[in-house]
């Protein structure tokens, strides 16, 4: 008996409750279980990205003094008793960390497609799918802080600038197009991997349209954004077991609210008005007031990964950067009309800087709730209007990292 | 595996032998006589045995003896030890025939002589030990009136802490052998019983707010012989990974050849609160309407009736002896609707298979369960004490007399409805099993083999009904919490006796020790509850599950060498091997060395020290131990469940693993004297221990962008150092009376002294009050003070004192900067018992408790005087106008003002026991009946204002302590029990 125990004794206790590195990268299944992880991690991150961006560029307010951490972020302080936003903010981390996070299981999955069998398809999907995510956090990232590591290179990743950020995102994202177009995508990609409400391909080139136009690149911007088909879609579907975030910090923990001045300043009619906000304002800080915020109403409430309106905004927007006024106003004419607007004359859009106005006050409205409303700010040239410039860098990555730049 | 054959036919044949073949009378002596103590009262159960030898016997209830030696080789010597006496020995001079001998046993003040094995595995004196070990004898335990052994503890041992954390039925316990050696993991001693490692798991599955019974619990201590305490690593090393918080070794009754022996103990008793609140009884409210006001303790406090009934059954042969004990133990709370009912079950059995062959088993079965109450604690907001707190006492919480609806709560339940409505049971079966063969082919050859088993389920629940009191629980809630744990152990301990080289004796020993364990946990919680249904089904329903499993392999080897009774040196090394290390770090090893110096074997110690000192012994050890880490797989970097909507997927956990991860490593030194004074009527054990702890499990950052967001690493280190004094005397020592007291004194000062970098860190759910630093006490409260100018005033937002010269409030209090508030870890503890025996009839025991120079958090009072809720008494003097508007508004901010003297002193244990005269026991044939009456908790002395300074919020967690939230206070007790014997 007890010589049987001793043998028995084998001290490699395999974890019943969470696979391997092992079991992960060498087995098909396991390649398979981390793409479909990837589209997880992302339905996560997205609640600070849309949040925290919300908060810096007013468009969002905090509904209980109590929420330090949250209220930090927020462009309308209580004068007085404004809340520094500092390095050990935990929000800034777990804006930081989460869009890292997806970063790391997107280099997981590029590297670990090479050692398994799988259809060619299944790989290029695979390969696509993990290229754009990554493309997409550094894009998100680098709209919130000033420089970023975008080469993974352990725990001391080198930084690099905007610019270069949104070159590698551009690059990423025209990688996983090109992994699509050379090899398209299996049917056992597409209906078992890929989250259904994906499309990919028109995902890929909607974020393409996104980041051509925050790196300035208008009439690339523009050819990826015609690029889209108009109708086609792409959500993110939570379900029971997979709870919307959104849902949790707009709905479920009521974290968060609209500043009342998207009511007060909206053209009567609009519909956008009624579907995304309540009518009953409570006061809030310095001086503002809030209302409720109605979307993210249910826990399997799907978030939209880009909208036709973005992709008219930004054809819009990119046409009036390249001052093609005239083309720039049918898209954003269209917008009007689907909110339930009235076109708006020529006359009225007469010159560059209006019809760049108009754009920025629909996208107030079409893209609330989405987090680029910071972005725009910066785009728009009223960055002094937002919260703060940049980010800190979070103190966790300080520690860390000796290569992190001086907080801005 | 030779030695296995050969053992194997030799067992056979001597098996063979015994039942067949009759010894052959040669020369024979027998030696017969009656032992007695120093007052020529019977000493039953002493140990008589030729010394050297296994030839022995052990006396009857009239102390006598008979002890036949079949083939005499002289020099014979006669040893006679009794538990609490001092050994004697006489030599016997003839080799055959009848002698008669008796014994006057002499008390052991100290208990030096007596036999222990926890320390060196081997049965040693405790005399010869380095490092201190302290006993406790079972009659101490079973007659504390306390149905858990952990609590029954306390006070009874120098150095160790025992927290009653909550006066829930059940218990709740936590034991601190010289302070808490961790922070991720449990602090709570390793506990062996007969041989088996058992489990002291505190799993909370559904919402007690730390009124959570811990696993000892299970134990019945009427079943218990004797307690081995090694509180320190210098004594505790050969339990290698495992034994940074000491060893506690309970060893059960064991039967004795002779008449079959019955023991039935029975007590029926009451408990009750001691301390109530004083509630706001103001008639106005905020706004001045005028308001009616409630005491609603009248309606969750009760008297609860408490009864334990025990019947032991023990005897036996030369060749087998038994000892069969069950007991039925019940016991109401003092909070409404909760209770608690255990059954034990044990059988032990020792067989002496041949003349060098002993199998002994161990087997306990305990079924038990206990209905408990929610309460939020640190972690939500419902419950009864809970909301006792967190409703306004001018709402009336009583259901409607015609729908019998009960109101909604104010801020979460309705403590009324939760005591009518919701319940929260707790039910555990367990078998543990024990079994040992010891093998002594030579005298000087001994081999030991154990196995031990410990098997349980703990199934707790949770029900709330549809329509609830509860705001956020409309729908109704239902958990069904299953943990099934499976724990085995396989010990093999060699012992060798060298032959002796003039007065120097040398003890090799080595061994091995296997471990596994298992937990395997699951929940299944269902929200919107299917109508009139109390299981887990309902619209929303949600399930998981957890497996821990580990497994450690040690091997030791241990030398023994002693001169005369003059020096015994001790030296050993522990290593280990555990499936929860890193791969890096798969072996460790744990050495210790003690050295213990009995200065009154030297010749001239008695002229030198006059007739004061009988006795001077002087020990030390220095000893290294460890912890295990956290969790089994901790070390693994694990990809965990990430589902995308409807689809499953993994992703790397952000908790990095770590390979490198090693245990925590204690080093521990103690150096002490034990000392008898005056003839052996004054005893005085000092110890001093620094124990310094490195290598402590924290989770460390990781730069985030790698993806991780922390690791498990061996960062931390923290140090405790103190002193343990035990005093006894017999002041008075005649046959009509008798008065001993024994006093233990014991200081410690916790000190963390590293952490990760980065510095200082709260422990997740302590309302980010309980805080981590270097250089400070572990677990030391943080938070807001008031606002003050250099003279110390209490200063409003302005800058202007709050109090008038005559103390007269008349400002509001203004937040200061965040500071240390203050240190749950008690910088000393103490007890004094005292024992008067009157005729040999009457005794009277009297034990008090202490714990000084300890802060504590009362949240409750916090809550008391919030205005929103309002239900204490100093709130009143707002609404009344002796305090301005606003003030309690404002100084519930100020956590400075809720950190309080934690200091107290318990009257823990009064027992008065009338042992019937031996003309009154022959009428009743029994051999001994006593009657007793007992209190327990009686009284506490203290400044603190909440309900009892010994509970505690968290539990048994092992670093949030001395936190006063809705725990539910200790019970006063007070018992009449009944103890026969035949």
């Amino acid at each position: 008996m007890g010589l049987s125990g001793l043998a028995a004794c084998n001290l490699e206790i395999a974890n019943p409750n969470a696979a391997t590195e092992t079991n992960v990268f060498t087995t098909s299944a396991g390649v398979r279980a981390l793409a479909v992880g990837l589209q997880g991690r992302w339905g996560n991150a997205i609640a600070n990205a849309v949040w925290v961006p919300g908060l810096v560029a007013g468009e969002l307010g905090v509904t209980n003094a109590s929420l330090a951490p949250q209220r930090a972020f927020q462009r309308f302080p209580d004068v007085g008793a404004i809340t520094p936003l500092e390095d050990n903010n935990v929000e800034v981390l777990n804006f930081w960390s989460g869009h890292y996070q997806i970063v790391r299981t997107a280099d997981e999955l590029l590297a670990s497609v090479e050692n398994v069998q799988l259809a060619p398809g299944t790989a290029s999907g695979m390969r696509a799918l993990a290229l754009a995510m990554k493309g997409y956090a550094f894009g998100t990232l680098s709209e919130a802080w000033q420089q970023i590591p975008v080469n993974i290179t352990g725990l001391e990743s080198p930084f690099v600038d905007r610019a270069t950020a949104l070159t590698t995102t551009l690059d990423l994202l025209a990688q996983a197009r090109q992994a699509l177009e050379t090899t398209p995508a299996s049917t056992e990609f597409t209906s078992q991997l890929l989250a259904p409400g994906i499309d990919l391909p028109s995902l890929i080139r909607a974020w393409q349209a996104r980041y051509a136009l925050a790196a300035g690149q208008h009439a690339a911007a523009l050819a990826f954004a015609n690029e889209v088909p108009s109708g086609a879609s792409s959500e993110f579907r939570y379900a029971t077991a997979d709870q919307s975030p959104l849902w949790s910090v707009f709905t479920g923990l009521r974290y968060f609210a609209a500043q009342a001045s998207l009511v007060e300043q909206a053209e009567s009619g609009d519909t956008r008005v009624a579907a995304q906000f309540g009518t009953t304002p409570q006061p809030s800080f310095g001086g503002t007031s809030i209302v409720p915020v109605l979307r993210f109403a249910t826990q399997t409430e799907p978030y939209p990964m880009f909208t036709q309106d973005e992709m008219l905004l930004i054809r819009a927007e990119a046409l009036a950067r390249l001052t093609r006024l005239d083309e720039a106003r049918t898209p954003l004419n269209l917008v009007r009309t689907r909110a339930g607007l009235p076109e708006r004359p020529s006359a009225e859009l007469g010159t560059q800087a209006a019809v760049l106005d108009e754009i920025l006050r629909q996208r107030r409205y079409s893209l609330f709730g989405t987090g680029l409303a910071w972005a725009d700010l910066r785009r728009f040239g009223r960055q002094q209007e937002a919260r703060v410039t940049w980010l800190p860098y979070p103190l966790n990555e300080q520690a860390g990292n000796p290569n992190t730049p001086p907080n801005p | 595996m030779l030695l296995r054959h050969a053992t194997w036919r030799t067992w056979l044949l001597c098996f063979a032998m015994a039942l067949g073949a009759p010894l052959v009378a040669e020369a024979q002596l027998t030696v017969s006589g009656r032992v007695t103590d120093e007052t020529g009262r019977a000493l039953a159960a002493a140990s008589v045995l030729i010394d050297g030898t296994r030839v022995g016997t052990v006396t009857a209830d009239d102390g006598t003896y008979r002890l036949v030696v079949g083939s005499p080789q002289p020099p014979l010597v006669l040893l006679v030890r009794a538990l609490g006496y001092k050994p004697q020995r006489f030599p016997i001079t003839t080799t055959s025939g009848q002698i008669t001998q008796d014994a006057r046993l002499v008390r052991d003040i100290l208990n030096l002589s007596q036999l222990v094995v926890t320390a060196t595995r081997v049965e040693a004196e405790r005399s010869s030990l380095g490092a201190s070990l302290a006993t406790v004898t079972g009659s101490e335990i079973a007659n504390a009136g306390v149905p858990q052994v952990d609590a029954a503890l306390a006070g009874k041992v120098p150095g160790a802490l025992v927290q009653l954390n909550s006066g829930t039925p059940g218990g709740g316990s936590s034991v601190r052998l010289r302070g808490l050696s961790t922070i991720s993991r449990s602090a709570e001693p390793l506990y062996i019983v007969d041989g088996v490692i058992v489990d002291n798991g505190s799993s909370q599955s559904v919402d007690l707010g730390g009124n959570t019974s811990n696993r000892i619990a299970d134990l019945d201590p009427n079943d218990i012989e004797r307690i081995e305490i090694v509180k320190g690593a210098a004594a505790a090393a050969l339990y290698g990974s495992r034994a940074n918080n000491g060893v506690v070794q309970i060893f059960t009754k064991r039967g004795r050849p002779g008449a079959l022996r019955v023991n039935v103990r029975t007590s029926v008793g009451s408990d009750d609160l001691e301390t109530r609140l004083a509630v706001n009884r103001a008639p106005v409210n905020a706004a001045g309407a005028a308001v009616e006001r409630f005491d609603y303790q009248d309606e969750i406090f009760q008297r609860g009736l408490t009864s334990n009934t025990s019947v032991g059954l023990s005897g036996g042969d030369d060749k087998t002896q038994f000892y069969l004990g069950g007991s039925l133990q019940t016991q109401d709370g003092i909070v409404r609707t909760t209770d608690y009912v255990r059954q034990n079950l044990r059988l032990n059995v020792d067989r002496n298979v041949t003349d060098w062959l002993r199998l002994s088993t161990s087997t306990a079965y305990v079924t038990s369960r206990a209905n408990r109450q929610a309460n939020g604690g640190l972690v939500n907001n419902r419950g009864v004490l809970t909301n006792f707190l967190f409703n306004s006492n001018d709402r009336n919480l009583f259901a409607d007399p015609v729908t019998g609806v009960f109101p909604r709560g104010q801020l979460a339940s309705n403590p009324l409805e939760v005591l009518a409505n919701w319940k929260a049971p707790q039910e555990i079966s367990r078998f543990t099993g024990g079994l040992q063969l010891t093998a002594t082919p030579t005298e000087a050859l001994s081999i030991d083999y154990r196995v031990g088993i410990d098997n349980y389920t703990d199934a707790q629940s949770s029900f709330v009904p549809r329509g609830s009191s509860a705001p956020d629980l409309q729908g109704g809630l239902a958990i069904s919490a299953n943990l099934r744990a499976q724990l085995l152990n396989q010990d093999v301990d060699v012992t060798y006796r060298w032959p002796t080289v003039g007065n120097w004796r040398f003890v090799s020993g080595v061994g091995s020790n296997y471990q596994q364990q298992k937990f395997n946990s699951t929940i299944a919680r269902a929200e919107n509850l299917a109508l009139l249904v109390t299981t887990v089904q309902g619209s929303n329903q949600f399930a998981s599950q957890g497996i821990d499993e580990r497994r450690i392999l040690g091997f030791y080897g241990q030398q023994q060498v002693a001169y005369g009774d003059l020096l015994t040196l001790t030296a050993a090394v522990r290593s280990d091997a555990s499936s929860a290390f890193g791969r890096d770090e798969r072996q460790q090893y744990f050495p210790k060395f003690g050295a213990s110096l009995d200065l009154t074997a030297l010749d001239g110690f008695r002229s030198a020290t006059s007739s004061v000192l009988e006795r001077l012994r002087l020990r030390g050890g220095i000893g290294f131990s460890g912890e295990q880490p956290p969790g089994s797989f901790d070390r693994l970097s694990n990809y965990v469940f990430e589902p995308a909507g409807a689809l499953s997927g993994v992703v790397n956990s952000t908790r990095q693993g770590n390979d490198g991860l090693r245990p925590e490593r204690a080093r521990e030194l103690e150096l002490g004297f034990d000392a008898e004074l005056v003839g052996g009527r004054i005893g005085v054990e000092y110890t001093f221990f620094d124990r310094q702890v490195t290598d402590l499990i924290l989770p460390q950052t990781v730069t985030p962008s790698s993806g991780f967001v922390e690791r498990l690493t061996n960062v931390g280190a923290l140090r405790n150092r103190g002193s343990e004094l035990l005093f006894r005397s017999f002041n008075v020592q005649r046959e009509s009376f008798s008065w001993n007291t024994t006093v233990t004194f014991a200081t410690n000062d916790p000190q963390v002294t590293q952490v990760a970098s980065g510095g200082a860190f709260f422990i997740p759910e302590s309302f980010n009050i309980i805080r981590v630093a270097a250089d400070e006490a572990p677990g030391h409260f943080w938070g807001s003070t008031y606002r003050r100018n250099d003279a110390g005033q209490i200063l409003n937002a302005a800058g202007q004192p709050i109090q008038a010269a005559d103390g007269t409030i008349t400002g509001i209090p203004a937040i200061g900067p965040a500071r240390i508030l203050g240190d749950p870890n008690p910088g000393n503890y103490w007890s004094v018992i005292n024992e008067f025996t009157v005729r040999r009839n009457l005794s009277l025991r009297v034990q008090f408790d202490g714990v000084g120079d300890v802060d504590l958090f009362n949240f409750d009072r916090r809550l008391l005087e919030t205005p929103a809720f309002g239900v204490g008494a100093a709130y009143a003097d707002e609404l009344e106008g002796r305090v301005p508007r606003g003030y309690f508004a404002a100084r519930r901010s100020i956590f400075e003002e809720y950190v309080e003297d934690g200091s107290f002193v318990k009257l823990r244990e009064i027992a008065l026991t009338y042992t019937l005269p031996a003309a009154l026991n022959r009428r009743l044939r029994t051999s001994n009946a006593s009657i007793t009456f007992s209190g327990r908790n009686l009284n506490t002395w203290t400044n603190y204002t909440g309900w009892d300074p010994e509970t505690n919020t968290g539990g048994q967690r092992t670093v949030v302590r001395g936190f006063g939230f809705a725990a539910v206070p200790i019970p006063r007790s007070i018992a009449m029990s009944v103890n026969l014997n035949y």
